[in-house]
């Protein structure tokens, strides 16, 4: 039986600024703030597929769902716990959470890594391993079924030695790793993984939108959407006032 | 962004507000991206500010 060692959690490297991906449509109703545990769904692929890659060295990124056989450089060939990451070389989050895994996985022989870019190319992908400073292999999957199956989200798995999804999670927050970590101890124990994915404070149906004041993107000057007796109300970078029925806003990555 | 600029030309004078509240640390990339996409609707800056520290994680 191998040694275990503790999973190490250390981010190597300073908060970054957040990025995107929340939808959120708003109404002029009243509620609280709902705070979530993301799971997986129970419709969702209980496995994940096998892929099989090319990493940005050259080497084979390939796995075999099957046999739970890993072939990746500097990965262990049957790791307990494997971190996928698919991701896009311009998404922030990413590069955030891209950071925090290989601070996870390097030096914990039983877990491996891997990223898969999903969206964008060679060139992007490589500027993004280099920015990011990654120890783990990192392949092209763009345009590939895999990547189209596996990328919407810029999901983050985790699959135990038999093959099964332990843990999915869209998006990163640093408190997010601390459940990496426990999965992780979880899987090389062979136990149940204790959490299914992140959690997430989102807004829900019925919930009241928040005030929105921030600047225009294209001016620099104020603008802000509230929610008022009248109405929802936003008011432009002139400061001209507009009344709406309904809205629909997102977090954009760009 | 772009498949909310559809519900925006088609129900944005029909009393639905669209719009985004953009999170990339490079502002100067998300107005390019924008533009690039063809997008008319309001951007918020949500660089570092609290709404986005509380529910944009993705």
């Amino acid at each position: 039986m191998r040694a275990r060692r503790p999973i190490r959690t250390g981010l190597r490297r300073p908060r970054r600024p957040n990025v995107p991906v929340l939808l959120f449509a708003s109404a002029a109703a009243a509620c609280t703030m709902a705070a979530d545990e993301e799971a997986l769904q129970p419709d969702a692929p209980a496995r994940l597929d096998s892929f099989a890659f090319t990493d940005l060295g050259g080497a084979p990124l390939q796995w075999e769902a099957a046999t739970g056989r890993l072939t990746a450089p500097g990965q262990p060939e049957q790791p307990d716990a494997l971190f996928v990451h698919v991701f896009q070389a311009d998404c922030g989050k990413c590069a955030e959470l891209a950071r925090a895994l290989d601070a996870l996985a390097a030096g914990n022989p039983e877990v491996a890594a891997a990223g898969i870019a999903h969206r964008l190319g060679e060139q992007p992908t490589r500027a993004f391993a280099r920015r990011t400073a990654l120890d783990y292999p990192v392949a092209v999957g763009t345009e590939s079924d895999w990547a189209k199956q596996w990328g919407r989200g810029d999901p983050l798995y985790v699959v135990g030695a038999d093959g099964r999804i332990a843990y999915r999670q869209t998006g990163f927050r640093e408190e997010d790793v601390a459940r990496w970590r426990a999965v992780a101890e979880d899987l090389i124990a062979g136990r149940p993984a204790r959490y299914a994915g992140a959690r997430r404070e989102d807004l829900a149906a019925g919930d009241p939108l928040p005030l929105i004041e921030l600047p225009d993107l294209l001016t620099g000057r104020p603008m802000s959407l509230a929610t008022t007796p009248e109405g929802l109300e936003f008011r432009d970078a002139s400061g001209r006032a507009h009344r709406y029925r309904a809205s629909l806003g997102f977090f954009s990555r760009y | 962004m772009v498949h909310l600029q559809k519900f925006h030309e088609k129900y944005g004078d029909r009393g639905l507000f669209v719009y985004a509240i953009a999170m990339h640390p490079d502002a100067e990339l998300a107005r390019r991206r924008g533009a690039e996409m063809g997008i008319t609707y309001p951007v918020f800056d949500g660089r570092g500010s609290a709404i986005g520290e509380q529910y944009a994680y993705g």
